[in-house]
């Protein structure tokens, strides 16, 4: 062979394998797309557990599968215990949990053989490509977890008529089997917890095996039953607000109404606990009894314990950030618009956590004393409370801000009083006064300081947290309303001039 | 006169030269109004804290007018419906994001690097970093643009259009600095999301809010250790990537990356001249022996 | 054509330089209108009148389509970047010829030489029209502040300290044209240290032009973008110039062939081989070293990509295969293959280069705001690469570049 062929062949053998590699690897740019649908893909990758994955997860859409196959119902994919009468949704039918090997085929086989079955009849279908599969996609997140509120327990309730042991059961240990005794009703969660346990299987799995099969019966026998899709837990369920809810019975289990919580040695006076009040302000028992009906102290120890996760028993009660603390959800009712405005928008004067200790724990009674409204504002303090304030001291752009002092100090006072949380903590008038009045003396005899009297024109250059005058104005007032949804336009509170004078000056332009 | 000798030649020439580092030490740099407490040995900077921005562009507008500049027509929203970038006319621009936490504005500028690229990029130092950290432009730059090519927020605009085209970019109002005024931006914003003050005093202020109020920030200063720390520092209630930042500048400054090479020179000036001398002596001597 | 002052009289006054100037600006060859003339003028001309729009209305649309996003476009990544990684056949030769001493290239010597000189003085040329505020141009060298952290301050310095020392590696040719013999003594003498200093200078501002970009980190693919970029261009700047030279050779050969003479023409071919072997060599090590910054940053999975592909053009087809045609051609003596190889390489520069500056650089940004190449700019392009080659065929056709010294030069002072 001569030279200059050997070498044309070594150039040509290079580029095909340049180009193989190419269109092997989908090197020409595929670029990846979100998906248009907004469902959330369930990623495969149990063979993780048998050994390390090689290849990218494969990142499967069971919604498409399930209207595709619609007809064909869940059978197509899913084994069917005739004599259970249920479904078993594991996938694929028939998988072999040991041998890694073994997994990978039967899922190629059950996957990828149904869909050359289905290209061969010239069907829409998946793809048969490795790369096709194996490739990570983008989504968007939708899936809403299912909460099992108190509207769908009685629904739940009504449709079973109050038969518990459709659902609830607990596990006996001696018998190895499920049983189902009268009182140890609880959430499903207190045992099924987020992964597989041994023969206790994850929370996941049962209620999708446990709720879809009921549902799918319900549809087989033409009954009214519950949903049978994703989207029908997932998507559809809309969470219901505690007052939508309010009337509905809460289960019995024989809980009491009241109760006075006392710990040995935490050296604080009885808390009184209306247990049926709380009861009818959430939505579900899980709301407080996160992991098990039980009493907190069972599990929450004052030293703090492993069935506790660590949490003393103080912070299980006054965590301000938890949501399952009892300080935690009231703190988080400062968080509606009503209260926000002066809880979370403005610089408020708080007064000492001390002082409001005393409202929750007040010694073992038996019911909470009546506490009375807060009055009118000009009845405490008539010569004090101004009005209307006009704000005029940094006019340039806008006219001077009309302030309605008095009409804001009412209004507070209005959505204190009526509501019942808010009346418990709320019990000085001048309480109200401080939601704006900060770093000053509020006292009932006299007049606290204006804005301008502390905060100045000019920025102060050595205290960065005190911000001059207009700031003050806007983050104070901007803050409340734009917490409690007010009118945040500017020219509601000060109108704008027609002609105005620049701030940056032509004089001092000069001096640049 | 006509026959001064080398030696008294030298004794004037360095005296003078001594004479006037020494006059330059002595007296201060720069005058400072009356009535300011700038200290002139402090980088100073802005916090923007952009959980208070609520986008109404007076900064912008401030901005434009306080640095000849086309002044915006700040009641036109239309513009937040897609984030800008600085450019020729304006040096600070307003963008809007909406984010899992409401919307929120985030005027960007220059971040005035502590070690800034641009400045190590300058071949001609028309890029400075002053004292007290301003990032200026000068009339004596070129024009090459090495600067926007190193910067890691490309932020130096270069104006194509013009004949006479210059670098725009926030200065931080270097000249009202001077004279005693903090930028036009923080004096013209009315909820004090721009704070303007040392770059020690803005992080302790940073810092301080992030604690006193941790729900409401993401806790994160940006600008604290991007980069190596720049001037400019942000706050935000969501995290950066989502209000428009890059947060894969690194914390390495951006001058570092070139520093390997710039080392190298020194070695090479000296040690080839050398390498090649003796090579060719001693290929001189094989020359001649054959 | 023996002509100039070759046959052996020095000029001694200015009117008489003035006056054999004029003659020597004379064309020369039987006529001026050659095909590559009459292609090459008018884009010269037009090529004039668009540099002065261009110092006239600045470098917006329509002269160039620079932007924000792309503030570095064909003048700087292909005139001045690929211009000068192709003008480094000057400096790898010189040491070849002057430290390693090997006559086998000294016929080509000059031509390289010359070439290097008038690369560099065009392409600082394309550096001034590139700049936006081109009168300040004089700043790096004579201004008020120097910004000694700059690379691009070293580069600078570089370009002006770099032609100069390629000045006088040419001079004594140019002595040799105006008969000037003491001073082509002196100017011989000079050389070996312009030889040494133009090295120093080359592998500082090879390597120089990469250091550039070090900067713009995350704004370059990360394939490309690495901390050995210096070293690349350096290593790949060796090949480049020696491509050039083989594939300009090869055309000068051809239109001068008249001035060169028997002994010449037959030890050409010897040169190519070993100047395909020399590349050869730089590209397997360049190559190797594109294989280990690959392994260093783990990027395999890049390569996966459409950018890796192109990566895989860039440094497969058109470095390692030249590399491997460069073998087989030295290894048989088919100078059509080393010069395929050549050629090819010469492209792979090119797209390396451009990489940097507006290709991998901001690979992220849409085609719609990416950068491209106005016609002026490649007209302006065009117009300085052809002005050049008028130069450098001027100069060849009347100095002793590609034929033999006068005679009174001393064998051992010929340079």
């Amino acid at each position: 062979m001569g030279k200059k062929r050997i070498t044309s062949f070594i150039i040509f053998g290079i580029s095909i394998i340049i180009f193989g590699i190419g269109f092997g690897h989908n090197l020409w740019s595929k670029i990846i797309e979100p998906q248009k649908t907004t469902e959330r893909p369930i990623i495969i990758s149990d063979i993780a557990p048998l050994k390390p994955l090689e290849e990218e997860r494969v990142w499967f859409y069971h919604q498409k599968h399930t209207t595709e196959l619609e007809a064909s119902g869940c059978k197509v994919c899913h084994s069917y215990d005739t004599q259970k009468s249920r479904f078993d949704f594991r996938y694929p039918k028939n998988r072999p949990e040991k041998d890694r090997r073994d997994l990978i085929e039967t899922y190629h086989n059950s996957c990828i053989g149904c869909h050359r079955e289905r290209l061969s009849k010239g069907l829409s279908t998946g793809p048969t490509a490795c790369g096709e599969c194996h490739k990570p996609v983008l989504y968007q997140e939708w899936i809403k977890p299912v909460v099992f509120h108190y509207g769908l327990h009685y629904q739940h309730e009504k449709a079973t008529d109050k038969k518990c042991e459709l659902c609830h059961h607990i596990y006996d240990e001696k018998e190895k089997k499920l049983i189902y005794k009268q009182g140890t009703e609880s959430s499903c969660r207190d045992c099924h917890r987020q992964s597989d346990e041994g023969n206790r299987n994850s929370f996941r799995k049962v209620a999708h095996s446990d709720c879809i099969n009921c549902h799918l019966e319900k549809k087989e026998k033409k009954q009214k039953g519950g949903p049978t899709t994703c989207e029908g837990c997932h998507l559809d369920l809309k969470l219901p607000s505690i007052q939508e809810i309010a009337e509905i019975p809460r289960p019995d289990r024989k809980q009491p109404k009241t109760t006075n919580i006392k710990v040995d040695g935490a050296g604080m006076p009885a808390v009184f606990f209306d247990h049926q009040r709380h009861e009818m302000s959430s939505l579900t028992c899980r709301t407080c009894h996160h992991e098990t009906l039980q009493a907190c102290k069972n599990c929450h120890t004052s030293e703090g314990s492993p069935e506790g996760g660590g949490i003393s028993l103080e912070s299980a009660f006054h965590e301000k950030n938890s949501s399952l603390s009892c300080e935690g959800c009231h703190e988080r009712q400062k968080a509606q618009e009503k209260c926000s405005g002066c809880h979370l928008g403005t610089r408020t004067q708080m007064e000492g956590r001390q002082q409001s200790c005393i409202v929750c724990h007040t010694g073992p009674i038996k019911e909470l004393p009546p506490i009375p409204p807060l009055g009118a504002p000009e009845g405490i303090m008539p010569d004090n409370v101004k009005a209307e304030i006009t704000i005029n001291i940094l006019e340039r752009e806008y006219e001077p801000a009309k302030f309605p002092h008095l009409q804001i100090i009412k209004k507070l006072t209005e959505i204190s009083n009526e509501d019942p949380l808010a009346r418990q903590f709320h019990r000085q008038p001048t309480t109200i006064c401080m939601g704006c009045h900060h770093h000053s003396p509020v006292e009932p005899k006299s007049s606290p300081p204006t804005c301008g009297n502390c905060h100045k024109a000019t920025p102060d250059f050595d205290d960065l947290g005190k911000p001059r005058l207009m700031a003050a104005y806007h983050l104070q007032c901007l803050g409340c309303h734009q917490k409690m949804n007010l009118e945040q336009n500017c020219t509601v509170c000060h109108a704008k001039k027609t002609s105005v004078k620049p701030l940056i000056s032509e004089k001092q332009k000069k001096s640049k | 006169m006509n026959n001064i000798d080398r030696r008294t030649f030298f004794k004037l020439i360095s005296s003078g030269i001594a004479g006037a580092i020494g006059g330059k030490l002595v007296t201060p740099g720069i005058a400072w109004a009356k009535g300011t407490n700038f200290h002139s040995d402090e980088f100073y900077g802005i916090l923007v804290d952009t959980t208070r921005c609520i986008g109404c562009r007076r900064c912008e507008k401030a901005c434009a007018e306080a640095n000849n500049l086309p002044v915006p027509d700040i009641n036109d929203t239309s513009v937040f419906n897609h984030e800008r970038q600085t450019s020729v006319i304006q040096w600070n621009v307003v963008n809007r994001f909406e984010t899992e936490k409401g919307t929120v504005f985030v005027p960007r500028r220059c971040m005035h690097c502590n070690q800034a690229a641009c400045v190590a990029a300058c071949l001609v130092k028309a890029m400075k970093k002053r004292k007290t950290g301003q990032v200026t432009w000068d009339e004596n730059c070129l024009g090459c643009r090495l600067c926007m090519v190193s910067c890691p927020f490309d932020i130096p605009k270069f104006e194509y259009d013009k004949a006479i085209p210059k670098i725009q970019k926030c200065n931080l109002c270097w000249g009202r600095f001077q004279d005693g005024k903090p930028p036009a931006c923080v004096e013209a914003c009315p909820m004090d999301a721009l704070l303007f003050g040392t770059r020690r005093q803005l992080l302790e202020e940073a810092r301080r809010r992030i604690y006193q109020q941790p729900d409401k920030y993401y806790h994160h200063i940006f600008g604290e250790l991007e980069v190596g720390g720049t001037s400019h520092l942000y706050l935000s209630a969501v995290p950066f990537e989502q209000i428009g930042f890059r947060t894969d500048v690194g914390t390495t400054p951006y001058p570092e990356y070139s520093k390997g090479f710039l080392y190298a020179v020194p070695f090479i000036l000296v040690l080839w001249p050398i390498l090649m001398l003796g090579m060719s002596q001693v290929t001189k001597r094989q020359q001649n022996k054959e | 054509m023996m002509n100039g002052r070759l046959d052996g009289k020095e000029i001694t006054s200015l009117s008489e330089f003035f006056r054999f100037f004029r003659d020597e600006l004379k064309p020369k060859g039987k006529t001026i209108f050659t095909p590559f003339n009459i292609i090459s003028a008018p884009i010269i001309i037009l090529g004039f009148v668009l540099i002065i729009l261009r110092l006239v209305i600045g470098l917006g649309r329509p002269v160039t389509n620079l932007s924000q996003d792309f503030p570095w476009g064909i003048w700087i990544g292909f005139d001045v970047m690929v211009g000068v990684a192709f003008a480094g056949g000057a400096y790898v030769l010189t040491f070849i010829v002057y430290i390693l001493r090997s006559e086998k290239y000294h016929p080509i010597i000059r031509a390289t030489v010359l070439n290097g000189f008038l690369a560099y003085v065009f392409y600082a040329g394309a550096i001034f029209l590139d700049c936006g505020r081109w009168w300040n141009i004089v700043n790096p060298i004579i201004g008020r502040e120097f910004g000694v952290n700059s690379v691009l301050f070293l580069v600078a310095w570089h370009f002006l300290l770099y032609m100069l020392a390629e000045l006088i590696e040419f001079s004594p040719a140019i002595a040799e044209w105006l008969g000037l013999r003491r001073i082509r003594k002196i100017l011989g003498s000079l050389t070996i240290g312009a030889v040494i200093f133009g090295i120093t200078l080359s592998t500082l501002h090879q390597s120089g032009l990469g250091a550039l970009v070090m900067m713009a980190k995350w704004k370059i693919h990360p394939l490309w973008y690495t901390e050995f970029i210096p070293i690349l261009f350096f290593v790949s700047s060796i090949f480049a110039g020696l491509s050039m030279v083989i594939f300009e050779g090869s055309i000068s050969h051809k239109v001068f062939g008249h001035q060169i003479d028997e002994a010449h023409h037959k030890a050409y071919n010897d040169i190519l081989v070993g100047l395909a072997k020399i590349c050869a060599v730089a590209m397997f090590a360049y190559s190797f070293l594109k294989l280990i910054v690959l392994v260093h940053d783990q990027e395999w999975s890049l390569l996966k990509t459409g950018m890796g592909f192109w990566f895989l053009v860039e440094v497969v087809g058109l470095v390692f295969i030249p590399c491997i045609l460069f073998i087989q051609g030295s290894r048989h003596q088919n100078i059509l293959v080393i010069r395929i190889a050549s050629v090819l390489t010469m492209l792979g520069i090119i797209i390396n280069r451009l990489n940097y500056v507006f290709i991998a650089y901001k690979w992220y940004l849409p085609f719609r705001v990416r950068y491209y190449p106005t016609w002026i700019e490649v007209v302006i392009t065009l117009c300085i690469i052809f002005t050049e080659i008028w130069v450098f065929r001027w100069i060849v056709n009347r100095m002793p570049v590609l034929k033999h010294p006068p005679e009174w030069v001393r064998e051992n002072e010929e340079h």
